[in-house]
């Protein structure tokens, strides 16, 4: 009795799996999940972008306005100028004109996962004084229904559908075979078990990861997500790894359930719900940090203090006239009052 | 009803149902109560804060109105009674506004800034286990109705006996939807129950709001239920109708309510909030201008016939201001209008994705329910600026009739504060809730009428 080499068993294996419409029909839908997922990551990419951008046009539009206006009311007139119409006044134009924004850039590997991009804020523009809500708690307010489906970006297909892609094709693999009484005539063969669920599991993962790996760089690459990458190829290198580990855990989640239950439904059933729990409930669960209801109280923190302290000296009755009379350039303490 | 009563005790033998009850009653009490606690204690920190924020308000010093105006106040946004087991939009919304002259000011601290990078991917409320959990369960219950007893060889035995397919059908499905109902609706108006005696909901109408939100959730649960058994209907194998049933749920409950959320965003996007505030910018910096507010101190010269501002009946200063609140009011209505009502269209457009996803009809419809949709939040939003407007107009009117000569500034004091009203928000009415719930329930319903359709010719030509 000759003992099959473990190379020829693979590589038939591969072939089996590669002939199975299933296996085309599972690996199209990903790509084709991938390429989209890609596409809105640019998207978002491109829009974080762009709004930097704008802040960065808008920090020049003040300078060009704080000069025009300068140069209007440096030439004499009998209107009246104040302090917050006056750019060459310092708390006036710390006030009324300036525009400083600390801003957040995407990484060059943003068009992977939107994170937490969409709920913490990339810009910020400082205030001086003026403000009495705190900058960092700023945020644009927009669909709150995308905000809790959360977005369809590649790490959402990698981390969520890519393992139900790998139980498609590796879920029932043996356990299909036994039901079908398949597994008993390849034991009658001269070739032990482990080996042959090495080489079904082993194709099955060879396949899943070039197809996620593969996927994941076509769409990129179709949707222009990935651009240079200024020292984070060691981190994309990481990712591909990770990736790699990903696929291959759920094959052997797979490989070790058809080896734990007899029979596909069984199979099925506990990697589904398996997955439900891996994915969903023990990341929630993991990293559940501030209940909804912490927030009232945060306000009466000590930098608040501060806000109300400057609010009730200003209401000590230094109202500064505004909008009539002359005069108003050197008048002391001032308020943030404008007409 | 006997045939009814056999498959009931059928069913409650089936060891499925056990652990599958046992899951589902864990998951939502635990989500439930930690909900119910975490709601009360946020109730409790407003009331306090709103109590300590009102005292401030009327212990400030004697001083000019404006500075009181410039001194503000913060109003807080109470919870939705049954936000406890549909927190909807609120966890992704400010919940305090500061109110303060000039500025309408955005509603600020969001727990979801607070939360980790996942916990919005979770079953992180009992609304998130019924849309994702529950149909798992009628998936598990159901995928076997007639595909094992076909691969066991008992639905010809079954059918052998005379009984017709119809009433076989309908009673399956009445006894494993008995059973949902019993272990995710239960505990689901059981929650609703103690998160409602324990809160005052006064104007919430919580008893209409709590039936109907539990009856949309138990309607979500027999679509999967029907799909689970339409599916079984056709497969030959339990095995197959378990995997074409899974993959119904992965598609219908993971992925298409996301896609359908890119989907919406590509076809009806909302204002960028960043543009309007620069629009709304923009629309102050040109009537701050020195030669602007010279223009209207000389037409307020001429409107009263004098031309020194000392000669006027009323104060210069305060009628100015108010006069140019008004603009800057018209100036909010119509950019913020504008951005709102945006944030309303994408949301209707959302209800209409509901095609393509039962998930994402029943969460525009179980939040409507709940009173925890946008519209609430928006409701919050407008009745603090109404309640800063309130403010503003009362000291500026305090400081025009009072003149003030020689440069002296007009300080007033407690009478002043306390003419201001708490704020108290009226949230929306019921009525309104259920106009806005059209569009998603007549979709829940669609997704409920499609599968019983097409149930209807599989179950008259049902094979063993």
């Amino acid at each position: 009795v000759t003992t099959v080499r473990f190379a020829v068993l693979l590589g038939a294996e591969l072939r089996l799996v590669l002939r199975e419409r299933l296996t085309w029909a599972v690996l199209a839908a990903l790509v084709v999940s991938l390429c989209l997922a890609a596409w809105t990551g640019a998207g978002r990419v491109a829009t974080e972008r762009a709004a930097l951008a704008q802040a960065a046009a808008e920090t020049d539009r003040v300078v060009r306005d704080a000069r025009a206006a300068h140069e209007r009311y440096a030439e004499p007139s009998p209107i009246k100028v104040n302090y917050w119409q006056d750019p060459t006044d310092a708390f006036g134009y710390m006030t009324y004109f300036m525009a400083a924004y600390a801003v957040k850039p995407p990484t060059p590997l943003a068009a992977f996962a939107a994170g937490q991009s969409d709920v913490q804020p990339a810009i910020m523009r400082t205030s001086f004084g003026f403000s009495t809500v705190f900058d960092d708690t700023a945020y644009e307010p927009g669909s709150t229904a995308r905000l809790r489906l959360g977005p369809f970006d590649l790490a959402f297909v990698l981390v969520y559908l890519v393992p139900l892609a790998v139980i498609a094709l590796a879920g029932t693999r043996l356990s299909s075979e036994h039901d079908s009484g398949i597994l008993r005539m390849i034991a009658s063969q001269p070739v032990g078990p482990r080996r042959v669920a090495s080489a079904k599991f082993g194709a099955v993962a060879l396949v899943a990861i070039a197809a996620v790996l593969g996927g994941t760089a076509l769409a990129l690459v179709v949707s222009g997500g990935l651009r240079a990458l200024e020292g984070w190829e060691g981190a994309l290198a990481l990712l591909a790894v990770a990736l790699s580990a990903y696929v291959a855990f759920w094959v052997a989640a797979c490989a070790l359930v058809a080896s734990l239950w007899r029979g596909g439904v069984a199979a099925l059933a506990i990697l589904v719900l398996a997955w439900a729990c891996v994915t969903v409930a023990l990341a929630d669960r993991g990293h559940r940090r501030e209940p909804a209801g912490a927030g009232p109280l945060l306000y009466r923190g000590g930098r608040r203090t501060d806000h109300f302290g400057l609010a009730d000296r200003q209401g000590s009755g230094g109202l500064e006239p505004a909008g009539a009379g002359g005069g108003a350039r050197d008048q002391a303490p001032r308020s943030r009052c404008v007409l | 009803v006997r045939r009814l009563s056999a498959e009931l005790a059928r069913t409650a033998r089936d060891a499925r149902l056990r652990w599958i009850g046992a899951v589902l009653v864990l998951l939502l009490t635990v989500a439930g109560l930690g909900a119910w606690r975490d709601s009360t204690r946020y109730a409790g920190e407003v009331a306090q804060v709103a109590d300590a924020e009102r005292a401030r308000w009327l212990g400030q010093d004697a001083k000019n109105p404006h500075s009181a105006d410039h001194f503000g106040l913060w109003v807080f946004r109470p919870s939705a009674p049954l936000a406890v087991l549909d927190p909807g939009t609120e966890p992704y919304t400010g919940r305090m506004v500061r109110v303060e002259a000039h500025v309408f000011n955005d509603a600020v601290y969001r727990a979801i800034q607070d939360a980790g990078p996942l916990a919005r991917f979770g079953f992180g409320s009992v609304a998130d286990i019924v849309q994702l959990v529950v149909p798992l369960a009628a998936i598990l219950l159901g995928f076997s109705a007639f595909a094992a007893d076909r691969e066991r060889g008992t639905l010809r035995l079954a059918l052998g006996n005379g009984v017709p397919p119809g009433q076989l059908f309908a009673s399956r499905f009445a006894a494993l939807f008995v059973a949902l109902a019993v272990v995710s609706g239960l505990p689901l108006f059981g929650i609703g129950a103690l998160a409602v005696m324990n809160q005052d909901h006064a104007g919430w109408q919580v008893v209409p709001r709590l039936l109907t939100w539990v009856a949309a959730q138990l309607a979500y649960t027999a679509v999967f239920l029907l799909l689970a058994m339409l599916v079984s209907l056709v497969a030959r194998t339990a095995r197959g109708a378990l995997a074409a049933a899974l993959a119904v749920w992965a598609l219908l409950c993971v992925a298409a309510p996301r896609l359908a959320v890119v989907g919406v965003d590509a076809v009806v996007p909302a204002l960028s909030y960043r543009e309007v505030r620069a629009r709304i910018e923009a629309g102050f910096r040109s009537h701050r201008t020195a030669e602007a507010n010279d223009a209207r101190t000389r037409a307020v010269l001429a409107r009263y016939g004098v031309g020194d501002p000392d000669e006027l009946p009323v104060d210069l200063r305060g009628l100015m201001m108010s006069e140019s609140e008004a603009h800057n009011f018209a100036v909010y209505d119509r950019e913020l209008g504008a951005f709102f009502d945006s944030i309303a269209i994408q949301d209707r457009a959302l209800a209409w994705a509901g095609l393509l996803s039962p998930r994402v009809a029943l969460q525009a419809l179980s939040q409507t329910l709940a009173g925890t949709d946008f519209a609430q939040h928006a409701h919050f939003v407008w009745a603090a600026e109404a309640y800063r407007r309130g403010i503003s107009e009362r000291m500026n009117a305090e400081i025009r009739d009072h003149p003030q000569r020689g440069g002296t500034t007009l300080v007033a004091g407690p009478d002043l504060w306390e003419e201001i009203p708490p704020f108290v928000l009226q949230p929306l009415p019921f009525a309104r809730a259920l106009a806005d719930a059209g569009v998603p329930a007549l979709i829940l319903a669609l997704w409920l009428g499609l599968p019983a359709l097409l149930c209807r010719p599989l179950v008259r030509r049902l094979k063993p």
